[in-house]
């Protein structure tokens, strides 16, 4: 069996470095190519790279759309169950970025709800 | 280093517009959703030639050059799978690809709460029974289990507790799959029960836990990402394995390679993966992943976004009943004179599935489809239904199945929990007769 289950084309891998080239630093309201976290104007996004993706990918948090507050008992969570330091001033920071950008409210693509009817064309893939 | 690990096609998979920015640093005109405003360079680069007619070329879409020649998917051993995290690795798998009455392994959804294992010699590996209930603790060699116990192979149904969460509203914390973190393969290994009681089990024993050697993301050694079990009645059934093999081959690496638990109907976290110790326990297992409110749910039923106590957060064990439609896939086209062969399968945890049922008229009227027989307890049932579309037009196939006992699955979601657990709402597709 294979010890490491991931085969990275070489293809893909020169892409990524011209991607890496010719990317230009991220703006406002774009996406943070290395990390995959929106960029916001007050750069709470650094903090949320910092803290929360050192352990997990970001797409760990990308995929939720969560409250203020159910942001907060996830960090709690982490702090209880799974090591997560103390956020200390950027904890408020973190949390206000998250439920903007991945909250309830959010634009985040959702799948469909049961009492919606579908949009085959847009959600094909998703099946 | 996450894009190096997902393949091209997961990436426009998950969201075009964001693969388009990652890989080609591509912004389209708005609205018309074609064309560059940034990012034709370098994918002109990457192709290695110009793009005729740039602007028409519509965004999210994948140069057929790519489409072409890299592999659908770039996880060894796995083929189509959605990647939902790539650390830790979390992938489904679309419904149509679960049309086999066998799920393959390169089908089978992976859900890891840690690292993997890495560089595994299973000439080495071994397996300790121990804890507060065993009256003699003992370690086996692979090689030791697979000559002292009778050998089984079972078709035993997987499904991550959390399958479905993606639809719960309001939205609830964790992997948001959508229908495909279940499976169900042929696996081969030996009864749970056998080795147990080649160890002695006392009188007191409660639960039977699981050790892996998954390690915690942080890397630190010290703390366990997962460890769960099952009551020691579930435990010493005839359908609880511990399992080398999947379909006559070894454990792919992310499903468990060498060595794992198998406890069909139950959420997968109760099967462990890369199983290295089983604690006999005279208490309900206290591992990480066992405390609310991971894999419970209320213990009486609460109002969608509530609060919910943890002494009111009781452990999931049987799932409840479920199905799929695999044949056809969503949005697939039907000639209005001939008639469509549906297929699918059905489970419902620790019961068998007692009727199928189809409509294609939003649930107005509904026929029963032909219900096959489980290969084994504990194994999904295939069914079958011919339909045929009175006219052209837009249709929605859906499927409701109903357990032994009269449950049926509900149309819309079913209660909402915190963790967004155990949904098992009915399946539907679209279909265009033309």
């Amino acid at each position: 069996m294979p010890s490491i289950p991931f085969k990275t084309s070489s293809r893909v891998l020169a892409l990524l470095f011209a991607v890496f080239l010719y990317a230009e630093q991220p703006q406002k309201g774009e996406i943070d190519t290395a990390s995959g976290l929106i960029v916001d104007q007050d750069q709470a996004w650094q903090h949320v790279r910092d803290h929360c993706t050192s352990c997990h990918s970001s797409q760990t948090l990308t995929q939720q759309k969560l409250s203020k507050k159910k942001w907060l008992d996830v960090i709690r969570r982490m702090q209880k169950d799974e090591g997560l330091s103390d956020l200390g001033e950027s904890e408020d920071k973190v949390v206000t970025y998250l439920a903007k950008y991945y909250g309830e409210e959010s634009k985040t693509e959702r799948p469909r709800s049961k009492r919606k009817p579908l949009r085959p064309e847009i959600e094909a893939n998703r099946q | 280093m996450a894009k190096k690990e997902r393949g091209i096609h997961e990436l426009f998979a998950s969201d075009p517009e964001r693969a388009d920015w990652e890989l080609w640093t591509r912004k389209a005109h708005s609205p018309s959703r074609r064309g560059f405003v940034t990012g034709l360079g370098v994918m002109s680069a990457a192709l290695g030639a110009n793009i005729v007619f740039p602007e028409f070329m519509p965004s999210g879409l994948i140069p057929a050059a790519y489409a072409n020649s890299i592999d659908d998917f770039l996880i060894e051993g796995k083929n189509g799978l959605r990647v939902l995290s790539d650390r830790p690795l979390n992938a489904e798998t679309p419904a149509h690809l679960l049309n086999d009455d066998v799920t393959p392994s390169e089908r089978l959804f992976i859900r890891n709460n840690g690292i993997p294992p890495q560089n595994v010699d299973a000439s080495d590996w071994t397996l300790t029974v121990e804890g507060e209930s065993v009256k003699n603790s003992k370690t086996y060699t692979l090689s030791q289990l697979k000559q002292r116990f009778e050998h089984v192979s079972q078709q035993l149904l997987l499904e991550c507790g959390g399958n479905g969460r993606a639809e719960f509203d309001p939205p609830t914390s964790g992997n948001q799959w959508s229908l495909g973190a279940v499976g169900c393969p042929i696996w081969d290994g030996i009864r749970l029960a056998d080795v147990l009681q080649d160890c002695g089990v006392k009188e007191d024993a409660v639960y039977v836990a699981y050790y892996g050697k998954d390690v915690h993301l942080s890397g630190d050694v010290t703390r366990v990402p997962i460890s769960r079990g099952v009551p020691v009645g579930k435990a010493m059934e005839q359908e609880s394995l511990i399992a080398w093999g999947i379909n006559g081959d070894p454990l792919h690496p992310m499903n468990g390679y060498p060595l794992r638990l198998v406890f069909g109907g139950w959420p997968g976290s109760a099967s462990g993966k890369w199983l290295s110790r089983i604690s006999i326990r005279n208490r309900v297992h206290d591992g990480p992943k066992m405390a609310s409110p991971s894999y419970r749910i209320p213990c009486t039923p609460v109002a969608p976004g509530s609060d919910v106590p943890d002494s009111n957060m009781c452990i999931i064990e049987s799932m409840p009943v479920k199905s799929l439609v695999t044949y056809p896939r969503n949005s697939f086209r039907q000639s209005v004179d001939k008639s469509l062969a549906l297929h699918g399968h059905a489970w419902a945890g620790d019961l068998a599935v007692k009727e199928v049922h189809v409509s294609i008229d939003f649930g107005a009227t509904w026929e029963r489809a032909t219900l096959q027989e489980p290969a084994n307890r504990l194994a999904w049932q295939n069914w079958d239904h011919s339909v045929k579309f009175p006219k052209r037009g837009y249709y929605e196939v859906w499927a409701r199945a109903v357990d032994q006992n009269g449950h049926s699955q509900p149309m819309v979601l079913p209660n909402w929990n915190p963790k967004g657990y155990l949904n098992n709402s009915c399946h539907r597709i679209a279909v265009y007769s033309v």
